[in-house]
């Protein structure tokens, strides 16, 4: 399991660069879903290439689907790290 | 049930000539070339590219239709030219004259994302991985895909890939729809983006392109005794169609008709058109007859003359095929370079507004007369009356378009 410093930033510029916002527009707690940063299929998707592109941990899809809020995500890539 | 009568009621388009269509026709009729150095790649890097080409340097990143995230440049041009066409014809969507699901597109391209084809190719063959948004930017459909869900028009939804006449085609389709009903409105054109070095070496290694290199400008020679090819070029053109009784119940102004459409194949070889141009000049006597109109109404021919040896001469006697005394004849890819699937959209928005004026813009560097070469070439644009206008598009595969469009009538 890697540290919160060392996944944290870098899954947030990851969520920053996929979805083009600054980093004060969302927290751990803000879903991906309409309720929050309202990502779509196809940008999630992306989202996962890149965290396992810079990051190596690969997102399956059977996984993708649970992961609902940016603070999952986040610790998904800690744990699988 | 009679069919409907198509009318031109919006035009948009995006050109190394201009961001709007009108900038572009303002310098289509001063003369101006497009044609001038690579700036999007160092050609010097690659086997059997040149520095020459035509390019639009608009930064398209903040306009409120374009996401170039999401986008492949070839799709960005066509949302750009169609939000200005919707404007120009005064269609708001989601506005009161605005039915979704009555409004359709067709937007046609020759390739799609060649850059980002280009660029996956590259990254892929080195080892890396390829975005998920490689495939929605670059496969062929996607910029009819985005004018459909940027501008909210669920009707007929297609993309004909017909190389250099697929814009033709996809307007000529359009007008089928309306005429049968299927739609109320089409936005139709066609978009290129195809700058690049996998596009600029292919039509090397083909012969097509003009080696012509100093000066620039004077690189594309359509119908000069010296032409030798042509230069790539980018851009969308999109027109807005209408029913003629569509476009009345709204009051939109109607800027030409759109009377006749003509296609054909050539059949015989996937570059070299027939030696005696019977290919493209069936497309044109079936336009014509589709109009309603008999060659001799025809005021001015707006021509695919791309200024390739071959292509021009092809061109030439289908013209002689169809007409006893050839109207006068511009070609624009002079000055526009050839914007591949784009090209015929373009042209097409240049034809209208032709009608609309009553101005035939120039064809440049046209200064040696060819021996074979039997059309009377516009060289110098000219003000004078213009009720019929033919528009010629060829491509690769032998596939020929023309559209007829006529000064609106009362009727």
């Amino acid at each position: 399991m890697s540290s919160e410093t060392a996944v944290d930033g870098p899954v947030t510029e990851i969520i920053e660069t996929a979805l083009g916002v600054d980093a004060d527009a969302f927290d751990d707690d803000t879903a991906f879903g309409a309720s929050g940063l309202d990502v779509d299929s196809i940008t999630i998707v992306e989202i996962a290439e890149m965290v396992d592109i810079e990051l190596g941990v690969h997102v399956p899809n059977e996984d993708l689907g649970d992961l609902e809020t940016v603070g999952d995500l986040k610790a998904y890539v800690r744990e699988h790290r | 049930m009679a069919p409907n009568d198509v009318v031109v009621t919006g035009i948009g388009s995006i050109t190394p000539l201009g961001a709007t269509a009108d900038e572009t026709w303002a310098n289509l009729c001063e003369g101006v070339s497009a044609t001038g150095p690579v700036t999007r790649f160092d050609p010097d890097s690659y086997q059997q590219c040149i520095d020459l080409a035509c390019e639009i340097d608009a930064d398209l990143d903040e306009h409120p239709n374009v996401n170039p995230r999401r986008m492949g440049r070839y799709t960005q041009y066509a949302v750009v030219a169609a939000a200005e066409a919707l404007a120009d014809a005064g269609l708001e969507p989601g506005g009161e004259a605005w039915t979704a699901e009555r409004v359709g597109t067709n937007v046609g391209c020759g390739v799609g994302g060649f850059p980002e084809q280009g660029e996956a190719m590259a990254d892929l063959y080195a080892g890396e991985r390829l975005s998920p948004r490689y495939i929605l930017q670059s496969i062929p459909n996607l910029a009819s895909g985005y004018v459909s869900i940027e501008f909210d028009a669920g009707g007929p939804n297609r993309a004909p890939a017909t190389a250099c006449a697929a814009g033709t085609h996809a307007i000529a389709g359009a007008v089928d729809d309306v005429r049968l009903g299927r739609a109320d409105v089409m936005l139709a054109g066609g978009t290129g983006g195809g700058v690049t070095p996998t596009s600029m070496a292919g039509f090397a290694a083909l012969r097509a392109l003009s080696t012509h290199t100093e000066p620039r400008e004077e690189a594309v020679k359509p119908f000069d005794e010296r032409r030798d090819g042509f230069v790539l070029s980018e851009g969308a053109g999109l027109l807005v169609l209408e029913s003629r009784d569509h476009a009345a119940a709204r009051g939109a102004e109607v800027i030409a008709e759109l009377t006749g459409c003509g296609s054909s194949a050539d059949a015989s070889h996937p570059t070299k058109p027939r030696e005696d141009g019977t290919g493209l000049s069936r497309a044109i006597s079936s336009a014509l007859e589709d109009a309603g109109c008999a060659p001799e109404a025809v005021d001015h021919v707006n021509a695919h003359a791309t200024g390739t040896p071959h292509g021009d001469r092809h061109e030439a006697r289908a013209l002689a095929n169809v007409f006893a005394d050839v109207p006068p004849v511009s070609a624009l890819k002079s000055m526009l370079g050839h914007a591949l699937g784009g090209a015929g959209a373009i042209e097409a928005v240049a034809a209208v507004q032709t009608v609309r004026d009553g101005t035939i813009p120039p064809t440049i560097n046209c200064q040696r007369s060819a021996s074979d070469i039997d059309v009377p070439v516009v060289t110098e644009t000219t003000e004078t009356p213009v009720d019929v206008v033919v528009s010629n598009s060829a491509g690769f595969g032998g596939t020929n378009g023309v559209l007829v469009f006529e000064s609106p009538t009362d009727a």
